[in-house]
């Protein structure tokens, strides 16, 4: 099948993961194509049709240009209902945007503050309270989300079956499994968010996209000088 | 008509604003019980509807509980399909998404984290608040770009892109969005204006209070750290426990037909110089600094003291200051933000010292005898202290020198790293 359109993103961007991941499960092709960071971001065919110059950037094959990782990822799941991605009615879908939502605020993004921090380091100044402080709030959902999974008897967040919110959520427990849980942390006291991370992951259809976990052994921290 | 449901929130949450705004666009109503933050959402029965404890929280009548305020918003304007709240095909419904996920990341989440800096939740950092900052102008940049050329948001009528964006901005000109930013912003102020005076929508948002200076922060009594900026300050920032009041300011003039953004450079007006600024850009560029036939030997047989000025710059808060290369990433932001005055300032900066131990210093060489116009451009220019340098006094020559050739040592810190504005 012709692909729908075209996606300034990374490979290894949780929201590009994200919205290819929602592609496959919806049986639809998009064209990836890799940012560069200082080349792709000064192409005019790049800054004219997306002046805030930020990655993912989508734009289908009769021009309709959209950004915002999580909603570009939902636009994609919008497109094959049957897929079930987004449920299959409004209540369903609305449990859906509250979970993506959540995963998003609560459980990717202190994450990956503390990667932007202490593993890619553009933050200026990042300290060991700045750290800790995101790692308590990112205790704090993961507890909640924990105890959330460990109540699903079908292992997803919503319905039986793989739907966006899982999709979005495995994406941002990859950053955590990166920066706030280290092994001890993954098999204790939030076993259930990284069984439910194994279980989206190995669905044959994505596997490929979310590639190595690239997890720590221990949860990072500042080393004393 | 029955009321959809119950809301649990808080009022001033913009996320509250855009929820029951987007019931009063749908014709919708809302139950609002009494409800006590820090109180009710430890009790058992409150919890056992919404385990993480958090608000906005929505207890649906048909027994759906639904968390995360643009969750709860956009399942409210879902429910009725006729209001338009969610365009009319699926490539619409996308982009009101799109404009309810940048508000929120793009701007929103800058008011959060400042706020939270400022009153004391998280440790203040003045690196971050500038990072931060610089984000939102970026936001809002490009936020006013998109309203150059529509009315509403997606299509032709309102929706949630303009209800949640309105919400966000509400907050926003109480604190962050000042006087000479919605300056600059005429046409976000004017979508603004245009939304929160919809009839439905006029009670529910009420009435905005418009900042004359973003908030600041202001050190506990006991720091020793020196907070007085060199410049004439304006009046001091509110009190920090009234964070989202201020002066009772005139709004009618903040909607008036919009000034020209760039009024004639001052600089620009100055009597013509002998001195050129990318002549020494480039001599600096391809000399050695010191020796004979050295850009400094170039410097001093063309500078025109008149038409140009050196100034020292200190960083202020060096005790923050960690690593090396993030300090050296520190100057290049500065750097970047001076992007503006290219055309009449070269700059020679570096990272002093060893990690946790180091200082921020360097040289400016600029148009005119004043530096504020110069780096004023720059949000976080009042980090830094500025002293003009007397190239005819000894210890100044050496600095400027040292801070030119990369070898410059202060109370035996050696230069580590440095940058270079050209």
């Amino acid at each position: 099948m012709a692909p729908i359109g075209k996606l300034y993103g990374h490979p290894r961007q949780p929201q590009t993961k994200a919205i290819l991941s929602a592609a496959a499960i919806s049986g639809l092709e998009i064209d990836l194509i890799t940012f560069e960071f200082g080349v792709t971001n000064k192409l005019p065919e790049f800054t004219q049709n997306f002046p805030l110059a930020k990655i993912p950037a989508f734009e289908d094959n009769e021009g309709f240009k959209l950004i915002e990782g999580t909603v570009i990822a939902r636009y994609v799941s919008a497109l094959v209902p049957k897929a079930g991605l987004l449920g299959h009615d409004v209540k369903e879908t609305a449990e859906i945007d509250q979970w993506v939502h959540f995963a998003e605020s609560e459980i990717y993004v202190p994450a990956a503050n503390i990667y932007a921090g202490m593993v890619a380091k553009y933050l200026p100044a990042f300290s060991e309270e700045q750290r800790k402080h995101y790692q308590e709030r990112e205790e704090r959902s993961l507890k909640f989300l924990d105890d959330y999974l460990a109540s699903r008897p079908s292992g997803f967040l919503v319905n039986d079956s793989l739907t966006l919110a899982d999709i979005v959520l495995a994406a941002g427990v990859q950053r955590v499994g990166q920066t706030v849980c280290g092994a001890k942390e993954r098999e204790g006291a939030y076993r259930h968010v990284f069984a439910h991370f194994e279980k989206v992951t190995n669905d044959e259809r994505i596997k490929h996209l979310f590639g190595e976990p690239g997890f720590v052994d221990e949860a990072l921290s500042f080393k004393a000088e | 008509m029955a009321p959809i449901g119950k809301l649990y929130s808080a009022r001033g949450m913009c996320q509250t604003t855009a929820i029951k705004a987007t019931a009063a666009a749908a014709g919708l109503e809302l139950e609002e019980p009494e409800y006590k933050h820090y109180e009710d959402n430890k009790k058992p029965d409150f919890l056992a509807k919404f385990p993480h404890g958090k608000i906005p929280a929505f207890e649906g009548a048909n027994g759906l509980n639904l968390t995360e305020g643009a969750a709860i918003a956009r399942y409210i304007a879902a429910l009725s399909p006729n209001s338009g709240l969610l365009g009319g095909t699926i490539e619409d419904a996308a982009l009101v998404d799109q404009y309810v996920h940048f508000a929120e990341t793009e701007i929103h989440s800058s008011n959060e984290l400042i706020y939270m800096m400022l009153n004391g939740y998280v440790p203040y950092n003045k690196a971050i608040h500038t990072v931060l900052t610089e984000r939102q102008l970026r936001g809002y940049s490009t936020l006013e770009t998109i309203l150059l050329t529509r009315t509403y948001l997606v299509g032709e009528r309102l929706t949630l892109a303009d209800i949640t964006i309105a919400s966000v901005i509400f907050l926003s000109v109480s604190y962050t969005l000042d006087a000479p930013l919605r300056a600059r912003y005429p046409n976000i102020l004017r979508h603004f204006d245009l939304i929160i005076n919809q009839p439905k929508l006029k009670e529910v948002f009420g009435q905005p209070t418009f900042v004359e200076k973003a908030v600041q922060y202001t050190p506990p009594a006991k720091e020793k750290k020196e907070k007085e900026p060199k410049q004439p300050a304006p009046a001091p920032a509110p009190k920090k426990e009234k964070p989202k009041k201020a002066e009772e300011d005139d709004e009618e003039d903040e909607n008036l037909v919009p000034e020209e953004p760039k009024a004639k450079n001052p600089l620009d007006l100055l009597p013509k110089s002998t001195f050129n600024l990318e002549d020494w850009k480039r001599a600096y560029s391809n000399k050695d600094t010191r020796g004979p036939g050295g850009s400094l030997e170039w410097f001093y047989e063309n500078f025109d003291k008149e038409g140009f000025s050196v100034y020292r710059v200190d960083f202020k808060y060096n005790e923050e200051l960690t690593l090396v290369f993030m300090s050296s990433n520190q100057i290049g932001g500065f750097f970047n933000r001076l992007e503006a005055s290219r055309k009449y300032l070269f700059g020679s900066m570096g990272v002093l010292g060893a990690a946790n131990d180091s200082i921020i210093a360097g040289v400016l060489i600029l148009r005119g005898q004043d530096v504020k116009p110069v780096v004023e451009v720059a949000p976080d220019y009042e980090s830094y202290d500025y002293r003009k340098l007397d190239l005819e006094n000894s210890e100044d020559k050496a600095f400027f020198e040292g801070a030119l050739a990369w070898d410059l040592e202060i109370d035996g810190k050696k230069w580590q790293d440095g940058k270079n504005f050209k």
